[in-house]
């Protein structure tokens, strides 16, 4: 653990690059007061429920079904060494 | 890298491949015809893929200038920028905000393409700023720029000014909670 921010992974990519992507800290530690934001400050939380919300809504679209012909096209694919 | 063990990749990373042109150019059929084209494309290209590096990053490569490459020949082409199709994506009744994923995947929308892709690409697919960068075929300086910007500009769009414009989601509601010294049970 770096930087006492948890490690978590999402699809490969690190909470912390999220977090410096957005110039926020997702998940403050509510036993570190210097990671709690006063009241009236900008609001980081902002940009970590704009992510959410976005992850949220593409991972809906990720989890449509994927249509039959996408995959017999790809199941269908001859080898390459066939092809010569 | 076996032509099986490829076959399986693509077959893996197919829904995230739909997802990404999906959000990229806002309508399913042509995104459908997107990943069709960039399994061919990959398929076809095998020779040029590096073993041991990043199978996803490089679908992921092919597919977005594809698309950029389809952009240019059909100029002339508006996209979903009304948002038809995602108008028909479904809400989870866990959503009640006032913003909600119809009102995102249109905002979405109105970004500019590079905006667009580097927000999906880092923020939703969970891309790293260097494969991000890679795949977009610029510096990483300009991927955390234009995430920047994207993010920046979604909140204008949807006119979000708190987080309290968006719907409660639980693990962030929980932990906004625990901050504020409420115990969230």
């Amino acid at each position: 653990m770096q930087s006492g921010k948890p490690s978590v992974q999402l699809l490969g990519s690190s909470m912390t690059d999220v977090n410096e992507a957005f110039d926020v800290d997702l998940a403050p530690q509510a036993t570190n007061d210097a990671n709690i934001k006063p009241l009236g400050e900008p609001v980081p939380e902002l940009a970590g429920h704009i992510i959410g919300q976005l992850r949220s809504a593409y991972d809906r679209l990720v989890d449509e079904p994927v249509p039959d012909h996408l995959l017999a096209l790809v199941a269908n694919l001859s080898d390459p060494e066939a092809k010569s | 890298m076996s032509s099986q063990a490829v076959r399986q990749g693509l077959i893996s990373f197919l829904p995230n491949l739909r997802a990404f042109a999906i959000a990229l150019c806002g309508d399913a059929d042509r995104a459908d015809d997107l990943v069709q084209d960039t399994m061919l494309k990959a398929w076809n290209s095998l020779d040029t893929f590096e073993e041991g590096t990043n199978l996803r990053a490089w679908l992921f490569t092919i597919l977005r200038n594809t698309y950029f490459s389809e952009c240019r020949r059909r100029r002339r082409e508006v996209p979903d920028n009304d948002g038809e199709y995602v108008a028909q994506l479904c809400v989870p009744p866990s959503q009640h905000g006032r913003v909600d994923a119809q009102d995102l995947l249109k905002a979405l929308a109105r970004l500019t393409d590079d905006q667009r892709e580097a927000l999906i690409l880092v923020g939703a697919e969970g891309f790293a700023y260097e494969e991000a960068a890679t795949i977009c075929d610029c510096a990483v300086g300009t991927i955390k720029s234009r995430v920047n910007r994207a993010r920046n500009r979604l909140a204008d769009i949807l006119g979000v000014e708190a987080a309290q414009d968006f719907g409660p989601e639980p693990t962030t509601e929980a932990v906004l909670l625990r901050a504020s010294g409420t115990k969230a049970y």
